[in-house]
């Protein structure tokens, strides 16, 4: 069975500098009660491909969609914020999760749904471009949306 | 998505991940639910509806339960692979 040793020696090396963690990870408490807070998606895919567009290794890591909190409802019942259709394979994996949490508002345990959800590239490589040409956007966006709590859930 | 939770916690926004490998729940982000289920697919089995909603209602207590630093909790039955980090 293969290991990181038949890796190229620069990939090696930055998977080995990745996972040397030098500091705890950063924690934010609860600001308030679920029952009031936002709560926004934050899920993985494989990759994100443009229609009949296969990307290359490294091209997807930036990409990232942005999901309507109305998404797969049949009759949005306010103005789509984000995509409302969804190619199949995010179709298949993403609307059950968007469904759940529609549910969990339903119920009172959360306070509402964030009008966007963020669907991001499970796979990175280069964390640094993800970083600098993804995280400006992905917090502003959170922010603005006066996200409280963010969930984040692999599909 | 770990990088930008990362990010986010930094931020000031409490983040909670739903996750199916021990290893990244404990080596990630500061909350996280270890579950058992095929890459990509956590609403899996299709014939329990109710798992995955109660997946997530256990993933987001989290963020209540753990106030005083990293957390990690395992849902449900797990493999031994899954026990054991593999």
């Amino acid at each position: 069975m293969s290991g990181i040793g038949d890796l190229p020696a620069g990939l090696r090396q930055r998977l080995r500098a990745f996972g040397r963690r030098k500091e705890p990870p950063p924690w934010s408490p609860l600001g308030k009660p679920l029952s009031g807070s936002t709560l926004a998606l934050l899920c993985s895919n494989a990759y994100m491909t443009e229609a009949g567009h296969r990307t290359g290794p490294g091209e997807h890591e930036c990409r990232f969609r942005t999901i309507a909190a109305e998404a797969g409802r049949d009759e949005p019942t306010a103005h789509p914020a984000g995509e409302l259709d969804l190619p199949r394979r995010e179709r298949e994996r993403l609307l059950p999760v968007l469904d759940r949490a529609r549910l969990l508002v339903e119920s009172g345990r959360l306070g509402r749904l964030s009008p966007r959800h963020l669907s991001l590239s499970g796979a990175v490589i280069a964390p640094s471009r993800l970083l600098e040409e993804t995280r400006r956007t992905v917090v502003r966006q959170f922010v603005d949306d006066q996200v409280d709590v963010v969930l984040l859930v692999p599909t | 998505m770990s990088l930008v939770a990362s990010e986010l916690e930094r931020c000031g926004l409490p983040t909670v991940a739903i996750r199916f490998k021990r290893k990244a729940a404990e080596s990630l982000p500061p909350r996280a639910l270890l579950a058992q289920f095929r890459h990509g697919f956590p609403d899996d089995p299709a014939n329990d509806p109710g798992r995955l909603l109660s997946m997530m209602e256990t993933a987001v207590s989290l963020l209540e339960d753990a106030d005083d630093g990293p957390a990690l909790r395992e849902y449900g039955h797990l493999d031994v692979d899954d026990r054991e980090g593999r």
